[in-house]
């Protein structure tokens, strides 16, 4: 009776999170003509929208930028956090709860308000329109949560383990390299992809601080697809386009989860 | 083979606390040696001063002869098994126990020859390719204890390796320790809170509080002659009995009894009254012998039976010893940081026979030998009896 209602349960969860999902992959494979039928199964399947938003220069060269910048601002994001959490959790330094309340408030900073003086700001300074104008404050945003995310797994590592192996005969180095690092593995990877869904999905700093291809990624992009003549809504490239930025995600999420199973270190001290 | 010899040796953290002040002793070659205090006392800071995972503020090590403060501790060729194990969770058993000898470079053939030999003394055969969350309490125990001697180092270094097993388990790794010891012939360290530990493992055993060494010796000794109420107290379960007690001559005046302190023997005489306070094993109580005086120096008197704890193999009789505490044994419970149980020195335990027919409220007809006793000055806390050593 119990496992009846975790499964409907979970189906039911599982159907409301994916059902904007199908519709919109369902919206992707109409033909033009058939987009307003109001049909949830497509009565013909077609790719049209999908060579058509590939044809056009400009859906690529988001792509191209949106992959480019999110990994960059996550390999940033995520070295800085490593070293910060490293110390906020095995170093004793005066200062060190205000670094994590610091990095706390401006976490909950509302990004809006910033976006007004940005954009005069990277004018002046010429990182309008460029990739490092959006790894920049993609890096400041999700880097108080990764600090908290990692130190969050660093804590659960056992340290023990780090002195052991200095004692078994391994330099620093070697310790980081063979046992440190493989236990810390798992939260580093949580951690990125975090990151990177942050970065990938943001539309606010993109379209604000972005004019053209140069920097421009699919989030925003999107926003500035036009249809093929005026009279026509552009929504089957649209949800063609969205199809296509989901799929990294749930590909990187699908891949690295066996990596992210907790109770990876469980059994290295006693309990 | 190694002998260290520790000199002058102090740690002074960061913030300012002695964690280990001015120890200086010899662990010869080949022996078994036990650091034990209670906790905080700086048995593992000491420990870990030796193995190079802490640094040292004063004083000198030496291993065989040479100074190793600065040397890393990947170079000390000391093996250590933590209180938590510390095993690699990542790696299966067989790849723990050959991580120390992949790190030092052997040759294949070696490793695989030595990890074997590590598991056959371990009973680890069968376990080899699992993976630490995989195993048991005291198979991890093994394991961690394997990771140690596979690599044949010099010196074994161990932190409370038994604190974290059940009391079965705990003897019977307690004795797997001491057998292979006992075979492997490895200068040993071992750190304890446990004074059982301590006296059924050690050839020599430590007696540290906040910081500093109190005594040196063989398990015996300081079961026989602690050097003073800190060792007596620690040192014996249940723990020594402490009254407090005037000297006048040789005659000893307890709350329960007086009795004659023999000639023979260091023991001390006192020309005016002077306070002192009597430790007394609970196993130097016996039943008077009916209908006769007994030797000289034994005293009898009756005691009300509180409460008997029975065991099977012995008997624990709780009796009320007459007054109330003394101030100067109060003063030196803090002073001491004894941790005396309530109304110290106000009640005594006997160790008895298990057949003694006795129940809670009886009244038994108790022995003392005076030979038998310690005397402790009552401010220094100092064993009397050892006063001219």
């Amino acid at each position: 009776m119990e496992r009846l209602f975790w499964r409907a349960g979970t189906l039911i969860v599982i159907g409301y999170a994916l059902l904007p999902v199908a519709w919109i992959v369902s919206l992707s494979l109409k033909p033009a003509a058939e987009l307003n039928d109001q049909r949830f199964f497509p009565r013909s399947l077609s790719l049209e929208h999908y060579r058509a938003i590939f044809s056009d220069a400009q859906f690529p060269a988001a792509l191209w930028n949106s992959i480019g910048i999110a990994l960059l601002a996550t390999l940033l994001a995520v070295s800085l956090a490593m070293f910060a959490a490293y110390a906020i959790v095995r170093l004793e330094f005066p200062g060190k709860r205000w670094i994590l309340a610091g990095a706390l408030s401006i976490a909950m900073f509302p990004p809006i308000a910033i976006i007004g003086p940005l954009f005069n700001l990277w004018r002046i300074t010429g990182l309008f329109d460029t990739w490092a104008g959006l790894i920049v404050p993609y890096t400041t945003f999700t880097l108080p949560l990764a600090i908290w995310t990692l130190s969050a797994f660093f804590r659960d590592i056992p340290w023990d383990l780090d002195r052991a192996a200095r004692v078994d005969g391994a330099s620093g180095w070697q310790a980081l390299r063979y046992v440190i690092a493989p236990l810390a593995a798992p939260g580093v990877f949580t951690t990125a992809i975090l990151v990177f869904i942050f970065a990938w999905n943001d539309f606010l700093f993109a379209s604000a601080l972005t004019s053209t291809n140069n920097a421009r990624t699919v989030p925003a992009a999107i926003a500035f697809f036009t249809g093929s003549s005026r009279f026509e809504l552009p929504t089957g490239s649209i949800a063609a386009a969205s199809v296509v930025v989901t799929i990294p995600v749930m590909l990187m999420v699908l891949i690295f989860q066996r990596r992210i199973v907790s109770g990876l270190t469980a059994g290295a001290v006693k309990g | 083979m190694a002998e260290i010899r520790i000199t002058a040796l102090s740690k002074r953290f960061a913030d300012g606390t002695l964690a280990v002040r001015n120890a200086d002793f010899t662990i010869h070659d080949g022996e078994f040696f036990i650091l034990v205090g209670p906790s905080g006392c700086g048995k593992s800071t000491l420990l870990n001063m030796l193995v190079g995972l802490e640094a040292v503020s004063e004083g000198e090590i030496r291993l065989d002869g040479q100074i190793i403060n600065a040397v890393d501790p990947k170079d000390r060729n000391m093996a250590m098994v933590f209180q938590s194990y510390a095993l690699y969770p990542h790696m299966s058993v067989r790849e723990n126990l050959a991580f120390p000898l992949q790190l030092a470079k052997l040759p294949r053939a070696e490793i695989a020859r030595r990890v074997s030999e590590a598991a056959a003394i371990l009973e680890l055969e069968d376990l080899l390719e699992r993976k630490p969350r995989a195993l048991s309490g005291g198979q991890r125990q093994r394991v961690a204890m394997g990771r140690a001697i596979v690599r044949h180092p010099a010196v074994f270094l161990l932190d409370e390796p038994l604190s974290n097993l059940d009391a079965r388990l705990r003897t019977q790794m307690r004795s797997e320790i001491a057998r292979i010891q006992k075979r492997l012939r490895t200068t040993t360290v071992y750190v304890t809170h446990d004074q059982t530990e301590a006296l059924t493992l050690g050839d020599r055993v430590a007696v540290m509080r906040q910081g500093a060494i109190q005594q040196i010796g063989t398990p015996r000794e300081l079961y026989r002659r602690p050097r003073n109420l800190f060792v007596a107290g620690f040192i014996g379960s249940p723990a020594m009995n402490f009254v407090a007690a005037t000297l006048a001559g040789n005659r000893l005046t307890l709350p329960m009894v007086e009795l004659r302190l023999p000639a023979e023997g260091r023991h001390p005489r006192s020309a005016a009254d002077r306070s002192v306070i009597v430790g007394i094993r609970p196993e130097h109580f016996g039943l008077a012998p009916v209908g006769d005086a007994g030797h000289r120096s034994t005293a009898k008197f009756p005691a009300r039976i509180e409460a008997v704890e029975w065991s099977g193999a012995e008997l624990y009789a709780h009796f009320a010893g007459g007054q109330p505490g003394s101030a100067a044994l109060g003063s030196l419970d803090q002073a001491f940081g004894l941790d005396l149980p309530k109304g110290a020195g106000r009640r005594a335990i006997a160790r008895l026979g298990p057949d003694t027919p006795v129940a809670a409220g009886d009244t038994l007809e108790l022995a003392l030998d005076a030979a038998r006793l310690q005397l402790f000055d009552a401010e220094t806390g100092d064993n009397l009896l050892l006063s001219d050593e």
